[in-house]
C-alpha cells in the first residue's frame, strides 16, 4: 500500500461506525482528499485533537482502492487558538470551510484555495480583525480567484464610471448605478469597502474596528457567492440563525 | 438459489441495522432459524415494546418508558443542577462516574452548521423553558470537547449567563492511564491550563 505526505486544514469529519471519523482535508497538491481515522472518537486517541474542523497539519496519508484514504500519522501545524475561543470566530470560520468545501476539486492541484483558506483563518485568529469582515473578504477573494468577481469600479449595467453606485445586484453582475438600480441598495462606505477588498486594499479594510457595515458585507458577499455556486451555504443560515450574522 | 420470502425479508431487514452487512444478516437469519421459538418471540416482544414503550422524557428528553424519566422523578436527585449533554448516551456515560447528582438535559446533537444543523434542530428552547422559573441555579456544559461542541457550549452560555444563572463548562484533558509525550498540543494545552493545586 502505498502512502504520500502532504499538509491539509479538516474541512468536514464524519461518523464512521463505532469509533472512526472519515476527515476531509483540503491540500495543496491532492486537492480535496478523505481518509479514514480509526479509532479517532476513543477518548484515548493520540490524534483525536489534531483532525479537528479547521486544524491545519501535516498528515501521511495511505492511499485506498477508492477515494477513501487511510490517515496514519497526523501533527499539528496551528490549530489557531483564538479562533477556537470565541463563538463568533468558530462560527465564522465553518462560513470559511463550508465554500471551500464546495469549490476544492479532488486529485487537483489547490495551493492557491489552501493559501487563501490558510491567510483566512490567520486573519480570524487576530483578535484585532472583524470576524464578519474576514469573510465577506474571503467570499469576495474566492469569487474573483474563480474568475466570477463582482463589478466594482463601474455600473455593472450601464458602465457608467462616474455615477456614484447605490445598490448590488450579483445576478446583473455586482454594483449598480442609481438609473440601473435592482437589488440591495448599498451605502457608498460598501461599495469603497468592496472596491478596497477586490483591489488590494484587504489589510487596511480588516484593521478598521468596529466598522458598521460588516454584516452588510458579509450578507452581500454570502448571497454573490451563493448565486455564483448554485446553491445555499448550509453555514450562512446557520450563522444567522445564532445571531452572527 | 433465492431464499423463500419470510427469510429474505428478515435478511433484507437485518441488513437495514448499523454495521450489519447482507453476510452477517444471513448469518443472524440462518441463526434464529436453529434456535428455539420461544427465543426469537422473546427477541421480536422485545423489539416491539422498544417501540411501543420507550419514548423521551417530557423534561429532559432522556429516554423513558413515562412521560417523566427515573432520573426526573427521583426526589433525591438536585433539581438544581442541570447537566446539559448531546445524547442520551452521554448520559450513562455521566452516570456511571456517580459524580452528578443533578438532573440532565439531552439536546439531541451539538451546532453543525456545516451538517445545517442550528439552534432551531437542538432542544435549546426547551432547555431556556425549564430555567424561566428560577430554581436552576446551576447549568454544567458537558458537550463533546471537539470544535461543534466547544461551539455549542459558548452559545449556551452566552444564551443562559443573562439570566444570572452559573455556567460551568467540563474540563478536558489527559485521560487517565495515558502517557504525557503521545498527547497532542491542545489536550495538553488544556490540561495545563486548567490545571489545579494539590
Amino acid at each position: 500500500m502505498s502512502s504520500f505526505r502532504t499538509t491539509g486544514i479538516v474541512l468536514r469529519t464524519v461518523k464512521l461506525g463505532e469509533y472512526d471519523r472519515i476527515i476531509t482535508f483540503i491540500t495543496p497538491d491532492h486537492g480535496r482528499i478523505k481518509a479514514v481515522a480509526k479509532g479517532v472518537r476513543k477518548t484515548t486517541s493520540r490524534v483525536s485533537g489534531r483532525v479537528e474542523l479547521g486544524s491545519w497539519v501535516s498528515i501521511q496519508i495511505f492511499k485506498g482502492r477508492g477515494e477513501l484514504h487511510r490517515l496514519s500519522q497526523v501533527e499539528t501545524i496551528d490549530t489557531f487558538p483564538i479562533i477556537r475561543g470565541d463563538f463568533d470566530r468558530i462560527n465564522s470560520s465553518f462560513g470559511l470551510l463550508d465554500a471551500i468545501d464546495q469549490v476544492v476539486q479532488e486529485d487537483a492541484v489547490s495551493e492557491e484555495l489552501m493559501d487563501m483558506l490558510v491567510g483566512a483563518l490567520k486573519w480570524l485568529d487576530n483578535k484585532d480583525h472583524d470576524p464578519e469582515l474576514v469573510v465577506a473578504s474571503f467570499y469576495l477573494k474566492l469569487l474573483s480567484k474563480e474568475g466570477a468577481a463582482p463589478i466594482v469600479d463601474r455600473c455593472a449595467r450601464c458602465g457608467d464610471e462616474e455615477a456614484s453606485l447605490v445598490a448590488f445586484d450579483y445576478s446583473a453582475g455586482g454594483l449598480l448605478c442609481n438609473n440601473c438600480r435592482s437589488g440591495r441598495a448599498v451605502p457608498e462606505e460598501v461599495a469603497t469597502a468592496m472596491r478596497a477588498i477586490l483591489g488590494g486594499g484587504l489589510g487596511s479594510i480588516l484593521l478598521i474596528k468596529g466598522y458598521p457595515f460588516a454584516k452588510d458585507l458579509e450578507l452581500l458577499a454570502t448571497e454573490a457567492l451563493e448565486i455564483h455556486l448554485d446553491r445555499r451555504l448550509k453555514s450562512a443560515k446557520i450563522l444567522r440563525a445564532t445571531g452572527h450574522a | 438459489m433465492a431464499y423463500v420470502p419470510s427469510m429474505q425479508k428478515l435478511i433484507d431487514e437485518f441488513g437495514k441495522l448499523p454495521g450489519i452487512g447482507p453476510k452477517s444478516a444471513q448469518r443472524i437469519a440462518y441463526y434464529l432459524l436453529k434456535t428455539p421459538k420461544e427465543d426469537s418471540i422473546r427477541l421480536a416482544e422485545s423489539i416491539k415494546d422498544l417501540k411501543e414503550k420507550v419514548r423521551f422524557c417530557d423534561t429532559c428528553f432522556y429516554i423513558s418508558e413515562s412521560a417523566m424519566c427515573s432520573i426526573c422523578s427521583d426526589s433525591r436527585r438536585d433539581s438544581k443542577v442541570i447537566c446539559v449533554v448531546e445524547e442520551p448516551r452521554d448520559v450513562i456515560a455521566i452516570e456511571r462516574t456517580r459524580e452528578h447528582h443533578g438532573t440532565y438535559h439531552v439536546l439531541g446533537g451539538a451546532l453543525s452548521p456545516l451538517d445545517g444543523i442550528g439552534p432551531d434542530q437542538l432542544r435549546i428552547k426547551e432547555l431556556l423553558a425549564r430555567l424561566q422559573d428560577g430554581e436552576v441555579k446551576e447549568v454544567i456544559i458537558c458537550t463533546n470537547p471537539n470544535v461543534e461542541g466547544e461551539a455549542t457550549a459558548m452559545y449556551l452560555a452566552r444564551l443562559i449567563s443573562p439570566l444570572g444563572i452559573s455556567v460551568s463548562r467540563i474540563a478536558s484533558g489527559l485521560p487517565v492511564g495515558g502517557d504525557l509525550e503521545f498527547a497532542d498540543e491542545l489536550t495538553l494545552g488544556r490540561a495545563l491550563e486548567g490545571r489545579r493545586s494539590i
